[in-house]
């Protein structure tokens, strides 16, 4: 049982052993470590198994149980709610996909780059999760308004001549969106290029690599943890998103945040609104497993090649 | 050669400042705007601190605040102490096997989250309320918590808890004199974590509220749908504000901030 | 031999039951404690810009009753969330005609005790008797509003006409335009645009209502409840469709504004204030109506919030007085409508999310 070796040896039963020392009897252990699944258990796979049970259901004006049908699904093979989830798809996509663009080199700069000023550039990167979203993701209506800082600015340098129209268009929602996920994208970066090992990027370069051949063959690979998991960190919320469309964009597109809310805010059709969600809940589940299978896919290719 | 160094020594750090820029651009135009003598218009009217003093007179604020930081606190409190327990207590057992289930609320949208939640309290005429609120906020925390302070249990040394109870100490001793404060800095990462989810979230308090819980968020979301945000730029100006201090104050105590 | 460890599981079903229960308990304690609260409180439930809750916090210190006020945005918000609790933790609730239609008929709201009323006479007698309440029985009217077209004349180039065209058809208002954003509204809207009535709307008149709102989007700039103010001003968009309490609020901060009630005819909404079924204090309620309707907090509450209010006494600045006075006067000519519940949600919801999913 290698209880007695120094902690080189790390087997599984180092973890039993954990608990077995401290002499707590199992039942008691059971008792102290249920509440945490338990939680789980109730306030989220309950109601999601719920949800999926109610999607079946249909009733009188929607609102009263009546029977057990697939009815709810029938109505949404429509190509309205088809698009709408087409539509969110893109939008996360786009979103990750700028975000990883932008932040990537962001990352490297301070994961690597930065030497001086480092916790400086970090704590100017976490400072503003502490804003609340809104507040930021409104204030852009400032800036992108007709009247609005950007406009005002370019007019005034002679560059244009009429104000863009940017705010409530979908390049509004576009950058927004960019804009309030960058920084969930920047810290799982930051995070997996400070592990690598500084030598191996010198080494590469003294061996005669370039610096792109560096980057693509040793920095992304190395990274790739940190590429996957932000990348899912911005496209899952960002599916589900529903309030910087309807803000910043006129109201004027639904996504399927804005369906599922309006669905079960403002109608009685509390199972057209699940039937609707696990639907679009379907889709993100195939679509982040196809984007995982790519990204493993690659992360397997370049660790070969090197 | 020479000029392509130092191209590229150039390009780099300016594109970082472009996006820092980018990150900061509407905090500096909330700012500005907290204390714009007509916020409503996009010009400069001068200055004044006439929203703050109505900030400080509103009772909604204050209502709202507290709210908020009583269901910030106890989801605070109830993840990292389930969390705790969890880990400790837990490790090898089968439960901990069970870890992965944790990762299902960072999995699904928080809108989904928010739904299913408001679906079950409503099927079970549960009344929507501060418990209510404070569920959904420590579903959002233990995704977080469980894996932070699990993998920093894993590491601590086995032979120090060999070593304590060879020495005599009980069980409850040994966790709370050797293990919490080892422990210290992932919990106190976590809490950080948690507070700033609760604070900020939205879908589920847009959700789940009831009639008699006015949180921080929502009275901020019902200001800006109406576009009348004075107080919503004052608010938040103080609150950068605080939490640049907490922050500072917290890193002074070399409290490592891994959030992954 | 296989032992099957019955105590231990025994045990640690027990100690799940355990866990269980104090959970729920946790989650239900606010039903539970409110049988220990003595305080009263009173839940107030109104459209965002009616209520200014600085000015109502006067309540607050002259009874000690304690004032929690929420918003909706529009009425189907409102009906979903008492549906949801049956009235419970609501009590004073200020909705739409049509909403008190509907939460008469579905026992949501209880009849009101007129006796405990004392600005009944202060009431002009026009408001009283409309279709969703013949006997006022449930509700006591509070404001009105009238559907009407606000432009900005110093952007719209063209001249206005007194007609619904200048927000259905691009030819009498090129620039882009600001549309409302509830469902119910902007269809009714359009079916009297395109049929004169909303009576006897078929499924083919539902698709030719549809077709003129998604080829209206076009043009629109944004849809929404209440920013027109905003976007009139900012002369971001030269017209607006909206209701009176949208319009003249913008009109009256901006000189620049005007409006006009088209002569095809328009709709009315009467906001009235009407009771929970389930409200715990209704004695208390009463006497907060009382409160709201005394002459100084609707003076107050006219002056911050441009409403047109159903009593006789109050004092409208000039400005307000005359728009008043001229959509009164275009109401009695034109054919008024109200909003009446003659759609149901499923047709309303199709029409609604093909437009907006387009």
């Amino acid at each position: 049982m290698a209880k007695r070796e120094c902690g080189v040896v790390r087997e599984m039963s180092d973890n039993k052993f954990k608990s077995s020392v401290l002499g707590a009897s199992e039942n008691k252990s059971f008792a102290m470590a249920l509440p945490a699944v338990l939680w789980q258990g109730i306030f989220l796979y309950v109601p999601v198994v719920f949800i999926i049970g109610i999607s079946f259901l249909k009733g009188l004006d929607g609102s009263v149980f009546k029977n057990i049908t697939l009815g709810n699904y029938d109505t949404l093979m429509n190509s309205s709610y088809f698009i709408t989830i087409y539509r969110s798809v893109v939008l996360a996509f786009s979103t990750a996909l700028m975000c990883l663009i932008l932040a990537y080199p962001t990352a490297y700069f301070l994961a690597i780059k930065v030497k001086k000023y480092k916790n400086l550039l970090f704590f100017l990167l976490i400072l503003p999760f502490w804003i609340n979203f809104l507040v930021k993701a409104y204030s852009w209506f400032f800036i992108l308004d007709h009247n609005g800082f950007v406009n005002s600015f370019l007019i005034k340098i002679g560059l244009i001549s009429t104000p863009f129209h940017i705010l409530n268009t979908p390049i509004a929602v576009y950058i927004v969106m960019v804009f309030c996920y960058l920084p969930f994208m920047i810290l799982p970066l930051y995070n997996s290029m400070a592990k690598i090992d500084k030598f191996l990027l010198e080494a590469s370069s003294d061996l005669g690599a370039t610096a792109g051949q560096t980057l693509w063959h040793i920095t992304i690979p190395l990274s790739m943890a940190g590429i996957t998991s932000g990348f899912f960190l911005v496209l899952i919320p960002s599916f589900g998103e529903f309030v910087i469309p309807t803000l910043l964009g006129g109201g004027k597109t639904m996504y399927v945040g804005s369906m599922i809310s309006y669905f079960f805010l403002e109608t009685k059709n509390v199972f057209l609104g699940s039937a609707f969600t696990c639907l679009s809940g379907l889709a993100l589940i195939f679509v982040a497993l196809s984007i995982y299978f790519v990204f493993n896919k690659i992360g397997k290719k370049n660790m070969g090649v090197k | 050669m020479e000029l392509r160094r130092k191209a590229s020594s150039f390009i780099l750090p300016s594109f970082v400042g472009l996006i820092y820029l980018f990150l900061y651009a509407p905090i500096i135009v909330f700012i500005i705007f907290s204390f714009n003598k007509n916020p409503y218009s996009l010009k400069w009217h001068g200055f004044t601190f006439s929203w703050y003093r109505d900030l400080f007179a509103s009772s909604e604020v204050a209502e709202a605040l507290t709210n908020s930081l009583i269901v910030a606190f106890s989801a605070v409190f109830l993840s990292v102490t389930m969390a705790v327990f969890y880990v400790f207590y837990g490790l090898g057992s089968f439960l901990n096997r069970l870890t992965i289930l944790f990762y299902g609320s960072l999995i699904a949208p928080e809108i989904v989250l928010a739904t299913c939640l408001l679906s079950v309290f409503s099927f079970l005429n549960m009344p929507l309320g501060i418990p209510s609120l404070i569920a959904g906020h420590t579903l959002l925390g233990l995704a977080y918590v469980v894996p932070i302070i699990k993998s920093s249990y894993e590491e601590i040394d086995n032979r120090l808890i060999e070593a304590s109870m060879d020495l005599g100490a009980t069980e409850s001793q040994t966790f709370y004199k050797i293990i919490v404060p080892i422990l210290l800095p992932a919990i106190m990462s976590g809490a950080l974590l948690i507070m700033i989810i609760s604070l900020d979230d939205f879908f589920i308090s847009f959700f789940c509220s009831g009639p008699e819980t006015l949180t921080l968020p929502m009275y901020i979301f019902s200001q800006v749908r109406t576009g009348a945000t004075p107080i919503v730029n004052a608010i938040s100006t103080l609150l950068m504000v605080v939490s640049s201090l907490l922050i500072l104050l917290l890193t002074s105590f070399k409290i490592k901030t891994r959030f992954f | 031999m296989i032992i099957f460890p019955v105590k231990k599981i025994f045990i640690r079903l027990l100690i799940l039951c355990f866990w269980t229960a104090i959970i729920f308990l946790f989650l239900f304690s606010p039903k539970i404690s409110q049988y220990f609260v003595t305080g009263k409180s009173l839940s107030v439930f109104t459209f965002s810009k009616f209520i200014d809750v600085e000015c109502i916090k006067k309540f607050e210190k002259e009874t000690g009753i304690k004032l929690n006020v929420n918003y909706y945005d529009n009425n189907d918000e409102l009906l979903v969330k008492i549906r949801k609790t049956g009235g419970a933790g609501f009590d004073v609730i200020i909705p739409s005609d049509y909403a008190v239609e509907l939460l008469a008929k579905e026992g949501l709201i209880q009849k009101l005790d007129k006796s405990k009323i004392n600005f009944l006479d202060r009431i002009d007698k026009r408001f009283f008797g409309f279709y969703f309440d013949p006997k006022n029985e449930y509700s006591i009217p509070y404001a009105w509003e009238a559907y009407k077209i606000g432009y900005n004349k110093v952007m719209f180039k063209a001249t206005p006409i007194n007609s619904w065209k200048m927000g259905f058809d691009k030819a009498y208002a090129p620039n882009p335009i600001v549309m409302n954003n509830t469902p119910r509204e902007a269809i009714m809207l359009a079916a009297l645009y395109l049929f004169g009535s909303i009576d006897n709307l078929d499924d083919e008149k539902l698709e030719k209502i549809k077709d003129l709102l998604i080829k209206q989007k076009q043009w629109v700039e944004v849809y929404t409840d209440r920013r027109s103010d905003y976007y009139l001003s900012s002369a971001t968009c030269a017209v607006a469709v909206g209701s009176s309490g949208e319009i003249w609020r913008a009109a009256r901060q901006d000189p620049n504004l005007e409006f006009i009630v088209p002569d095809e005819g328009t709709f009315m909404i009467i906001d009235s204030v009407v009771l929970s079924a389930k409200s715990k204090f209704p004695d208390d309620a009463y006497k907060f109506i009382n409160f709201l309707y005394s002459k100084k907090i609707v003076d107050h509450h006219i002056d911050k919030y441009s409403i047109f209010s159903v009593l006789t006494d109050v004092t409208m600045d000039e400005r307000s007085t005359k728009a008043a006075k001229y959509t009164r006067d275009r109401l009695d000519k034109v054919k008024v409508d109200f909003f009446r519940n003659v759609l149901t949600e499923d047709q309303m919801n199709k029409v609604w999310v093909e437009l907006k999913v387009k």
